[in-house]
């Protein structure tokens, strides 16, 4: 390794991390872990018959502890989601790009609250982008100084090698795509939600107000 | 709520600190997101802060508040409060760039009612982080700084529940919501109040969720109940505060009584023990301990009995109605020159004095090293350059290496110390490449926050170890790279080209192409690398910018009378004691210069570099020895001193009469300055970027290099000459003063970044 490795290979290593960070699964992914061994030290402690038995206070109290534990991902998931949408949203108008000004609003939008009409102009964009995304590959292009004579080997092997890594990212990317895409349709399916219930808040206050109206002494 | 843009009341609430509470405001026109309005609710307050404050009464709401209790100041200033959030920042704090813009992003999630960000403590001598997504527990036990979402939500405390908390330095509430469960409950004068708040919101089933964006710099200043920097406090408010917590809490969360009262008996007998520990170490006095045991006593006795006996002192339900039914627009805080107000300096509250006609800009500089830890080359050149930005009214941060994640404000900048990332474990039969690229990929994952924190428009990256290189691949921010020495460069001085040198150099021209832009600092630079590298820059590529340096007081600049001129001169030379740096000629010039001129004292400074040079496996000697050893009779006019201090070289500098560095090659040559800054003259050599630093016969001489014979027939010449002496000294001060002070170098810099930032700006506009 320490002849052949190039210049090459190290950027292709620091473009590879730059991209396990965008993707940000290992916090998820420690959080969860972190729950399961939590929850198997209770199921222990309560359930093995060494111990003497836990009264209903403690029990009830270290479920609630792992409920917690539970209510804190999802919300962090919630926050995650959020970023996500608003990152899909951006990237589906760059893609498009023949509208400058909603581009620009949009871009606003990563540091402001995002505007219910601007989700609902964009979730055909969304769909459309994510649906590249499932059909973008990646390809490997092998560089490496000459050697004579096992020149032609080396780069076999080495390309061989590559394909095989790259094969494995590219199916971890399909699924991670997946993922996302269910992610994201449950965002939506959730914006829709609160759409449809700040609409009925609204009917309500109105209906709430005229009857407050007809109950006063004038009326 | 407004659904277009929700808008903030920021909320300070102050007594007795007109200062801190003056570069708050300041730091206040700097924000990103504008839709807030500024309460102030001041204590019964003795200093100017009511002074202060008369100069910004038409943009600022001024309250008052009867008594010095943290509670209650909240509470005015929450009724007083039209926006749809209300964020609470301390008077001694200053808020990140994006603080509100995040806020404001975090909101977006209309579930969440209340959330805070970061609090880095900045004060130079105990830099920390205060608070990180912190949680607190029915029975007041804290967390405050954690590193993961769920590390210690189940800590090894006793409490049951365990909720989100945010540090009252760092806090925003949905204005409504802060006013549903009561706003803060006047009992807890100061601490835990911020606790109180987060758990009756969760308990009340809202959500409470605390973050590690939002950053707020803290650099406590002193107040009625805390000396700053030491241990002098009102600790007893804090035990009647728990103790009230406790009885608050306990019962209603599950606690058994026996946990309680544990609780409770642990907590003041903690205090009791930690007063002695105090007292022992010196840092109470006999008088003030007792006074500390004895009120602690009685705190926790009051606290207890409030606690259990009396109802929560909250705010009366008419005040409630009133303040919810409040529909009137903000007062906006900015102005139409807020944006181009200069940054601030959070703890002294210190501002630029120089105004600028254009924004200013929010700059990021990478170095490993940096003072005052470390003073090498480009650690040193950076500092200097972060002084000269601040000094134009431009936001510097500066991301260096440290053990852990810190950061102070050390001379003009925010110091961010990370310590280093471990992701390329791969390559660690590559020293140079593996640290260097675990570090830059750490520098990396700060400058992402940064973004978004603090704005930050462009990062500057030395060459040297290639800092910048990860973000520079990642395309997230344009990277400026300062062209200095480079690896390869000494790789081949010194004849050290295995493996990892040719990685670490492939790295570095790997940095060179990715650039947006090059500064080199010297004409000889720009040679060096085109020969190095192959680099073959447009001539809009890059701009020359020569190292800048703080020019001294005037009266540290002593020229000797030409009447009376010295008896004996002195002769300094400062630098690395090696090859490169021309230390052999000027070992051979000495006995020269003496044979003709005996009143001469040589000093040398400087670490010996004989072990690294392949000096020492020469000849079995360091250079000192070998001198005292060859050239025995001159040894007593010869003193070596080896590395000295800061202070230590400042002296030598003011006290010598001719300065002389015969380096073989220098990229530029701050050193050189570094005397003229004193009046001295110099000597050196015709290479690299010497003669673009000494102007031959005028600010000094120049001889060729490795020809002792000539470094001393230059050294005789002045010396001989008194009077070239003086007026040489004189002309490289005056040069220094023209073209090589910090802030020169710095405009220059902005001048590059702004261009770059435009640049930028355009070509995303365009995609």
């Amino acid at each position: 390794m320490k002849s052949t490795l190039t210049a090459s290979d190290v950027l292709a290593d620091i473009e590879f991390e730059l991209m396990q960070g965008a993707i940000s699964r290992d916090a998820f992914g420690r959080s969860l872990q972190e729950v399961r061994q939590h929850q198997n030290k209770i199921r222990q402690e309560v359930f093995d018959n060494d111990q003497p038995e836990i009264d209903l206070r403690a029990a009830l109290s270290k479920q609630f502890q792992i409920n917690d534990m539970l209510l804190t991902l999802l919300q962090e998931m919630s926050g995650g989601f959020e970023d996500m949408q608003r990152k899909i949203d951006w990237a589906g108008q760059a893609r498009r790009g023949n509208d400058q000004s909603t581009a620009a609003r949009l871009a606003r939008a990563q540091t402001n609250s995002p505007k219910a009409e601007e989700l609902r102009s964009t979730e055909a964009l969304n769909e459309t982008a994510q649906q590249e995304f499932l059909h973008q590959k990646m390809d490997v292009q092998p560089n490496g100084r000459p050697i004579p004579i096992l020149n032609g080997l080396i780069r076999r092997i080495r390309t061989s090698l590559h394909s095989l890594v790259i094969f494995y990212v590219n199916k971890l990317g399909t699924e991670q795509t997946t993922i996302n895409y269910i992610h994201a349709d449950w965002i939506q399916h959730l914006s829709a939600l609160v759409r449809h219930q700040q609409e009925e808040i609204e009917q309500l206050t109105h209906q709430l107000a005229q009857l407050q109206d007809s109950k006063t002494p004038d009326a | 709520m407004n659904t277009i843009s929700p808008t903030f009341s920021i909320v300070v609430n102050t007594t007795d600190r007109a200062k801190p509470l003056q570069t708050l405001l300041r730091a206040l026109e700097h924000q990103s997101y504008p839709h807030f309005e500024v309460v102030v609710v001041v204590g019964p307050t003795k200093d100017e802060t009511l002074d202060i404050l008369a100069r910004y009464q038409d943009r600022v709401q001024i309250l008052r508040c009867p008594k010095a209790n943290l509670s209650q100041s909240r509470n005015i200033g929450l009724l007083a409060a039209r926006g749809d959030m209300v964020a609470y920042i301390d008077d001694d704090a200053v808020p990140s760039y994006h603080w509100l813009a995040q806020l404001t992003r975090l909101f977006a999630d209309p579930m969440l009612e209340a959330t805070g960000g970061m609090v880095y403590m900045v004060h130079p001598r105990q830099p920390m982080v205060q608070h990180r997504i912190g949680i607190a527990s029915s029975l007041a036990e804290q967390f405050d700084v954690r590193n993961s979402w769920l590390e210690g939500i189940v800590p090894p405390g006793s409490g049951v529940r365990w909720v989100g908390r945010m540090m009252g330095t760092n806090m925003a509430f949905r204005r409504r919501a802060l006013l549903d469960v009561g706003g803060f409950d006047t009992f807890f004068e100061w601490l835990y109040d911020d606790s109180d708040v987060s758990l009756r919101l969760a308990h009340s089933g809202k959500i409470v969720h605390p973050v590690k964006e939002a950053v707020v710099y803290h650099a406590p200043a002193s107040s009625r109940n805390r000396e700053a920097g030491s241990f002098n406090a009102r600790w007893w408010v804090q035990t009647k505060s728990v103790l009230y917590f406790i009885m608050k809490y306990g019962p209603g969360a599950g606690e058994s009584k026996r946990d309680i009262f544990l609780r409770a008996l642990h907590y003041v007998h903690g205090h009791w023990l930690w007063s002695r520990e105090m007292y022992t170490y010196g840092r109470l006095t006999w008088r003030q301990f007792w006074k500390m045991r004895l009120a602690e006593i009685k705190s926790a006795m009051i606290g207890s009995y409030v606690g259990l006996m009396r109802p929560r002192q909250l705010i009366e339900p008419s005040q409630l109605a009133m303040s919810q039914n409040i529909n009137e627009p903000i007062r906006p805080f900015q102005t139409k020159n807020s944006a181009q107000q200069p940054t601030v300096d959070p703890v002294s509250g210190r501002q630029a004095t120089i105004s600028l006609p254009d924004q200013p800009l929010r700059i990021c500089l990478l170095s490993k090293a940096y003072p005052p830890n470390q003073h090498e080359g480009v650690g040193r050149h950076t500092n200097l350059m972060a002084q000269g930005l601040f000094e134009c009214g431009h936001t510097v941060h500066v991301v260096t290496q440290g053990p852990k994640d810190t950061v102070s404000f050390y001379e003009g900048a925010y110091v961010h110390r990370i310590p280093s990332s471990n992701r390329y474990g791969r390559y660690r039969m590559f020293p140079k490449l593996y640290y260097a690229l675990n570090h830059s990929h750490a520098v990396h994952d700060k400058i992402k926050r940064l973004i978004l924190n603090d704005g930050i428009q462009l990062v500057d990256s030395p060459l040297w170890q290639f800092d910048g290189l990860v973000t520079a691949v990642s395309g997230e921010i344009p990277v400026v790279v300062r062209l200095q020495t480079a690896l390869r460069q000494i790789a081949t001085l010194q004849n050290t080209v295995d493996p990892d040198a040719r990685l670490a150099g492939d790295m570095e021209q790997t940095l060179v192409e990715r650039a947006a832009f090059l500064v080199p600092n010297s004409q000889a630079t720009v040679k060096k690398m085109s020969s190095v590298y192959k680099f073959q820059a447009a001539a809009d590529q890059f701009r020359i910018i020569p190292h800048g340096i703080i020019p001294v007081e005037e009266d540290l600049v002593r020229p000797f009378n030409l009447n009376t001129p010295p008896t004996t001169f002195t002769v300094l030379y400062l630098g690395r004691l090696e090859k490169r740096k021309g230390i052999q000629d000027l070992f051979a010039a000495i006995p020269q210069v003496l044979a003709q001129v005996p009143n001469v004292q040589f000093i040398i400074a400087g670490a010996d570099n004989s072990h690294r040079d392949g000096f020492q496996q020469q000849t079995g000697l360091t250079y000192a020895a070998h001198f005292q050893q060859q050239y025995a009779q001159f040894a007593s006019q010869v003193s070596f001193l080896g590395q000295v201090s800061e202070e230590k070289l400042n002296q030598l500098y003011q006290s010598c009469d001719l300065f002389v560095a015969p380096s073989l090659y220098e990229s530029f040559g701050l050193i050189y300055l570094e005397a003229m800054n004193y009046g001295k003259p110099v000597i050196g050599c015709r290479a690299g970027g010497i003669p673009e630093v000494v102007d031959d016969g005028v600010t000094g001489l120049l001889a060729e290099p490795e020809a002792p014979a000539d470094l001393a027939e230059a050294i005789l010449k002045m010396l001989q000459n008194p009077s070239l002496l003086r007026e040489m000294g004189l002309a490289g001060r005056q040069r220094l003063l023209e073209k090589f002070t910090h802030v020169q170098m710095a405009q220059q810099f902005a001048n590059v970044y702004r261009r770059i930032i435009a640049q930028n700006k355009r070509s995303k506009e365009a995609v």
